[in-house]
């Protein structure tokens, strides 16, 4: 577990507040910029700090949505971006600090496969609840994916733009922020 | 090609491929649902229309059938020429007369021509003229009528 600077402290605070106040900003759905930020905490602060930032994120968001109560499906949207997280942590060790303009790229993929992951996931969570109403498990999957498509696809396809546009700004952004990624892992963390 | 740049354009193919395969799967769900509830609502609709043929010559050598022409039930062959044709003007006299069409899709009566509805006997009589306004024949399940522009004088041939 790595120990915290009040630099990084704020910087986590402000970024868990951007999360919070974007998803509870009326919007059209799913055009979110969570997973990005949950990505790109787990990029430059690990898979712990990054899947807290997106669990406490989705259980804001899970209750106070102006779409309503997740309920059943909270666990599952918390499991998803606990994944954006571990898969920044893990993009993040392979990249060791060098971004270029390829990482767009390499981000906008990610993003979207993420995307549909999650996606995936709290489908499963819709599917749990309509075998609960009495429908067997495969229908019951396949339905709450069918129905889904649309909100999925505008999901995905933001995403991918999100993270293509928004990634690379902000790692460098943040790089300038704590004196270069490499500086920063090695001297203001330890791991 | 470069592994890491590989695994990114498997990504990128596996995203595409699970996003078309259920978009596909949307899709045919939609068209399910659609031809399910077209079916539904064709068979009630069924059961409140009829389908006649209807022949359409406009004395110029055009001429068209509409078959299987769905009207309402109970409709009369006056209906059944708006469900045929675009532009329908008519008259409506009262009385014994009732409604004449006055034109067809432009084209209008006059002095020498006009619109003459028919229907087919089934029986040996063939080609029989309205003995009534047009307004006044009710129509059955695969009446067959015909509007023929035509010459009043003489009086016009049955229609071919």
């Amino acid at each position: 577990m790595q120990s915290l600077t009040t630099r990084h402290l704020a910087l986590l605070t402000i970024l868990s507040t951007l999360c919070i106040a974007i998803q509870l900003t009326p919007r059209p759905p799913n055009v979110e910029f969570t997973s990005l930020l949950v990505f790109l905490v787990g990029v430059f602060f690990g898979v712990f700090i990054g899947s807290a930032i997106g669990a406490t994120v989705m259980i804001i968001n899970g209750f106070l949505s102006s779409w309503g109560f997740a309920g059943l499906n909270l666990p599952f949207q918390i499991t998803g971006m606990v994944i954006v997280g571990v898969v920044g942590e893990l993009y993040g060790r392979t990249k060791k600090g060098e971004y270029t303009l390829s990482s767009c790229i390499e981000a906008a993929v990610l993003g979207a496969f993420l995307t549909l992951v999650y996606d995936v996931v709290t489908n499963i969570g819709v599917a749990v609840s309509y075998m609960l109403l009495g429908m067997p498990a495969l229908p019951a999957f396949i339905s709450a994916i069918v129905f889904g498509v649309p909100f999925s696809l505008i999901h995905v396809v933001s995403n991918f733009f999100v993270f293509s546009l928004a990634f690379f700004p902000l790692t460098k952004a943040l790089q300038e922020f704590f004196g270069g990624e490499k500086v920063w892992r090695k001297d203001s963390l330890s791991m | 090609m470069e592994k890491g740049l590989l695994i990114y354009v498997i990504l990128g193919v596996l995203v595409w491929a699970i996003l078309g395969t259920v978009v596909a799967a949307y899709y045919f769900h939609q068209y399910d649902t659609y031809q399910r509830e077209y079916s539904n609502l064709a068979d009630q609709f069924a059961s409140i229309s009829i389908k006649v043929n209807i022949f359409l010559s406009y004395g110029n050598g055009t001429k068209v059938w509409h078959n299987n022409t769905v009207i309402p039930l109970g409709a009369t062959a006056f209906n059944a020429t708006y469900s045929v044709a675009e532009d329908v003007k008519h008259t409506d006299y009262g009385g014994e007369l009732g409604i004449i069409v006055t034109s067809i899709n432009g084209l209008a009566n006059n002095s020498t021509h006009g619109w003459l509805y028919w229907y087919y006997d089934s029986g040996n009589l063939g080609w029989m003229g309205l003995q009534q306004s047009c307004a006044k024949h009710i129509l059955h399940e695969g009446d067959i009528i015909a509007l023929t522009y035509e010459s009043y004088i003489p009086w016009p041939e049955k229609p071919t």
